[in-house]
């Protein structure tokens, strides 16, 4: 039989995503995306690179947009997590519905990345110009739109949340 | 900038897309996203050496590990090879490695950890060999190193004309156009011109890396949920590499996270299925991004050479191309793509007298593969670029000498073919017009120069090629479409399902989209060459016909009128001659046991459905020149026309190029969607076609992948483009005569010609011609500081 490698031992935590409380076991080198998608099931994160290069995995933990890809789940404890899942409980986002209308999204898989920056970034700036917006989403990549509809939603979107 | 045709009430307008919600939310489900109960993980070792002997694999020791449930190598299939016209590639390593990623063995475990953990206890002996890495010295007849010693033995699947070199040993397809006398032309010519030119290896980088799952059924069939643009195509790859009859294989492809030509071939589906055999267990297998670098494919790199004779008075009167395509160690989708690259130089200019030889050359590289464009953006690249040389030469305007050499309706391609439903003037005429080409353009002080260019260019779509469509009427008046088109962020599910919404006088919600589970849906060429709207477009419209016709026969009985007499739309089956005698479509419907909750059925010819095929023909050629033998046959499916304008402004001292405006005008036929339309535009431009042209680059070192992340490899982002009032999407309508209500394609079509655009605008403010791409900063300076 052939060794196996010393296996880590699985930790209890308990992360706060979208608002509820999830406890389980985890290894200590499982990533928060790997968490979120594999053992919460909450796949509108996704993965794109694993190195935080691109940003389809980005969630929004305490306000700030972060690439879940390069946080470990197990230091996630106590922080607030907000994924896609998480912003459309009473109805559309603003963004989500700015996204859909001015056809912003195209494969869709950096989609939810995209979306939960621009609303940590929109939460900070009320009143963006489109340079701010382009500087903003520059962690996000997205190979089908040249981003051209994307920051034409973006700033609509943050006229439609000025007037609410 | 559409027009409005007011008798269509659903083609031609900006409707949201079907899928925007649920991809809004998150919920939309993609390859990656799949998990089935008991699901084993799969990893794939790849070989460290560019090019070696496999002399043993020793996988004992993996396959004791703990947790390990199989390992194979190429002792466990079959000693089968595939491609896309020529059969070279093993699923699994065979005797020889030719590449850095190229896969070797492949392990199915409990968990993914452990799975990674197995792959470092599989031994495998190699003896290096040299390896081969530049492509003109592959190309030479004295190649040191020989790729494919066995290269007689491959088996050729239909592509013609299949032409190997004797004398070249590395190479692995030549494809020619000989029109007309090109010596003779260059002797007439006032003034012949030639130039040199490259373009890189550049990644597709679809935001979502390939991911497959297999399940064996318990008939012993296989389900493989697949990354697949091309569900056909992988079917027959499985069947003849796993010898596996193509009834017992089901694809099914959910939404995809972008391909770009990507995701045509098989990739991760194969070890999945022979892992799920060998386990009797599902098998996932998801690529890492550096894997999907150096695992999967790529557009590969080119040399070109272009030579171009013209008069003093404008004309054209030869061109002759030479261009080398880098195979990568395998054919990929190359021995398809050296054939159709070269359309490139047959449908923009009228050119009397063509030659041109396109080489794929093997070299110890990743596979290169299907990439936006198909091998056109490449040879544009110095096509146009010594269009502009030849202008400037005879002192006449660039943009004048464009329009006065421009293919019009009834000339002849570079294939002998006359030519029709062309936008390219129009095309033209805009991005002209956009740029302010006849106004003089402030060159700007000191160090920051602007300058404005311009460009051309073509794409083809590929004939021979066929789609399937079935349409049916349910109970409740809607219709379902089903077909094999893949939603690959295109929007075909939206505008296939406003293809029958347009047909029906039905809104868009009252259409139902079956799509790519190959168990219901049909055969479908693929989702590949922009022939979507076009082929799967009017096999829908057939089949619509078929459908109306059983609705009318249907209606006919229940009204007591003649079938020719009745008409369906919006829901009603009424008489031409008198609308007020009308039903509804769910009244020919009638209720079993009188009792409508059981469910309700069409009383005679059972399901109110329909199938339709749509075939595109190719003319026959004659191989010895590529020239059509009757005139008014067809080279391709349909051809597209490009014009794109740039203005950059360029540091002199640094090198640095910072575009200000970019125009993208694309003759798509009839627009069915705009929103839609733009969205390719958009991305295939300034999102595809400028990173080509100024920042990608896959970067080897004696075939090893020196930039596999996206830090080092520099993709468009955001803040790198040009603001959104200066990226300008002009959709130009020239309705096709054999479109769907018009429609051709768009999506290769929008970065055609893109990196000749910005150069010619950087030639415009510095007098330097950048001839290599990307157009880095470096390599400006370079020649700036060297002229």
């Amino acid at each position: 039989m052939v060794e196996k490698k010393k296996e880590q031992k699985k930790i209890c935590i308990t992360l706060n995503v979208n608002g509820k409380d999830y406890t389980g076991e985890v290894k200590p080198h499982w990533t928060l995306l790997q968490v979120i998608r594999d053992q919460l099931g909450l796949t509108g994160t996704k993965y794109g690179c694993g190195t935080g290069e691109c940003g389809a995995c980005t969630v929004i933990m305490d306000g700030k947009p972060m690439t879940s890809c390069l946080v470990l789940a197990a230091s996630a404890e106590g922080k607030k997590i907000t994924t896609i899942e998480g912003i459309s409980k009473d109805g559309l986002h603003p963004l989500q519905e700015a996204f859909i209308e001015e056809g912003a999204i195209q494969c869709g898989y950096c989609t939810p990345g995209m979306i939960l920056t621009a609303k940590a970034f929109l939460e900070k700036n009320h009143h963006p110009t489109e340079e701010e917006v382009r500087r903003a989403i520059d962690g996000n990549l997205c190979r089908c739109t040249g981003y051209v509809k994307i920051v034409k939603a973006i700033l609509s979107a943050s006229k439609k949340m000025k007037a609410k | 900038m559409t027009h409005e045709h007011s008798e269509f009430t659903v083609i031609g307008r900006p409707l949201p897309r079907k899928d925007a919600m649920e991809k809004a939310t998150g919920k939309a489900l993609y390859p990656t996203g799949f998990q089935l109960p008991g699901m084993l993980h799969a990893k794939i070792l790849r070989s460290p050496h560019a090019h070696a002997e496999i002399l043993g694999i020793d996988t004992s020791k993996a396959e004791k590990y703990p947790g390990v449930e199989a390992v194979i190598t190429y002792k466990d299939i079959p000693d089968k090879r595939y491609g896309y016209g020529l059969n070279d590639q093993p699923m699994l390593a065979r005797g020889k490695v030719r590449y850095i990623g190229e896969p070797v063995a492949a392990v199915a475990a409990r968990d993914l950890d452990t799975a990674e953990e197995a792959l470092e206890l599989i031994e495998v002996k190699y003896k290096v060999l040299p390896g081969m890495f530049d492509l003109e010295d592959a190309f030479r007849s004295d190649t040191p190193v020989i790729i494919h010693e066995d290269y007689e033995k491959y088996e050729l699947q239909f592509f013609p004309p299949a032409k190997m070199d004797a004398k070249r040993p590395n190479v692995a397809n030549h494809f020619i156009i000989r029109k007309g006398d090109v010596e003779k032309g260059f002797k007439e010519a006032d003034y012949v011109l030639e130039g040199k030119f490259k373009t890189p290896r550049q990644q597709h980088v679809p935001m979502e890396p390939h991911a497959a799952m297999a399940r064996i059924e318990n008939d012993g069939s296989v389900t493989v949920w697949a990354s697949s643009q091309q569900p056909s195509l992988l079917t027959n790859q499985i069947s003849t590499l796993l010898e596996i009859p193509p009834s017992k294989i089901r694809v099914v492809v959910p939404y995809l996270g972008g391909g770009f030509g990507n995701k045509t071939q098989l990739k991760a589906e194969g070890v999945c299925i022979a892992l799920a055999r060998k386990t009797g267990k599902p098998v996932k297998c998801s690529f890492t991004r550096e894997e999907v670098n150096c695992g999967t494919t790529s557009r590969g790199g080119t040399v070109s050479r272009v030579k171009i004779g013209v008069m003093k008075d404008g004309h054209i009167v030869a061109m002759e191309n030479e261009i080398l395509y880098a195979s990568g160690a395998y054919s990929g989708d190359g021995f398809v793509y050296s054939t159709r690259g070269p359309f490139e130089a047959a449908g923009t200019y009228k050119i009397p007298n063509l030659k041109l030889d396109s080489y794929l050359v093997y070299v110890n590289e990743p596979v290169s593969g299907a990439f936006r464009g198909f091998g056109n953006p490449e040879l544009n690249w110095g096509i146009e670029i010594m269009i502009s040389q030849a202008a400037d030469k005879i002192g006449m305007d660039r943009a004048k000498f464009r329009r006065m050499n421009l293919l019009k309706e009834g000339d002849e391609s570079g294939f002998g073919e006359i030519m029709h439903s062309l936008g390219t003037d129009v095309c033209f005429d805009k991005t002209v017009k956009e740029l302010k080409w006849n106004e003089p353009l402030a060159k700007g002080k000191d160090k920051w120069k602007r300058g404005r260019g311009i460009a051309l260019g073509n794409k083809y779509s590929i004939a021979p090629s066929a789609s399937y469509a079935t349409v049916k009427l349910h109970v409740d008046g809607a219709i379902e479409v089903r077909v094999s088109a893949i939603e690959i962020g295109q929007g075909s599910n939206t505008i296939l399902a406003q293809f029958a919404a347009e047909y029906f006088g039905l809104t868009l919600d009252r259409i139902k989209m079956v799509v790519s589970d190959t168990a219901v849906t049909p055969f479908d060429f693929g989702t590949v060459s922009s022939r979507i709207t076009y082929h799967v477009g009017n096999a829908i419209i057939k089949a619509c016909e078929g459908l109306k016709k059983q609705i009318c026969e249907l209606a006919a009985r229940k009204m007591n009128v003649k079938a020719d007499d009745l008409d369906v739309k919006g829901g009603k089956v009424f008489s031409k001659h008198d609308p007020s005698k009308k039903i509804d479509t769910q009244d020919l419907f009638s209720p079993t046991l009188g009792m409508g909750h059981i469910g309700k059925y069409a009383e005679i010819g059972g399901e109110l459905i329909s199938s339709a095929t749509f075939f595109s023909k190719m003319g026959k050629m004659d191989p010895a020149t590529n020239q059509l033998l009757n005139k008014h046959d067809k080279s391709c499916s349909f051809w597209m026309e490009i014009a794109n304008g740039a203005i950059v402004d360029v540091d002199i001292e640094t090198g640095e190029v910072r575009l200000r405006k970019f125009i993208n005008a694309c003759d798509v036929g009839q627009c069915i969607n705009p929103l839609l339309v733009e969205g390719q535009l958009d991305g295939g431009g300034v999102g595809m076609g400028l990173g080509l042209g100024m920042w990608e680059e896959m970067i080897f070192k004696d075939g090893k992948i020196m930039n596999s992340n996206f830090v080092d490899y520099k993709l468009p982002r955001a803040a790198d483009l040009p603001a959104v009032d200066d990226t300008v999407s002009i959709i130009v309508e020239t309705p096709h005569r054999e479109g769907p209500y018009g429609a051709k394609g768009i999506g290769e079509a929008t970065m055609i010609c893109t990196p000749a655009a910005v150069a010619d605008a950087i030639h415009d403010a510095t007098g330097v011609w950048m001839t290599e791409l990307p157009m880095t900063s470096e390599k400006l300076y370079k020649l700036l500081h060297d002229k």
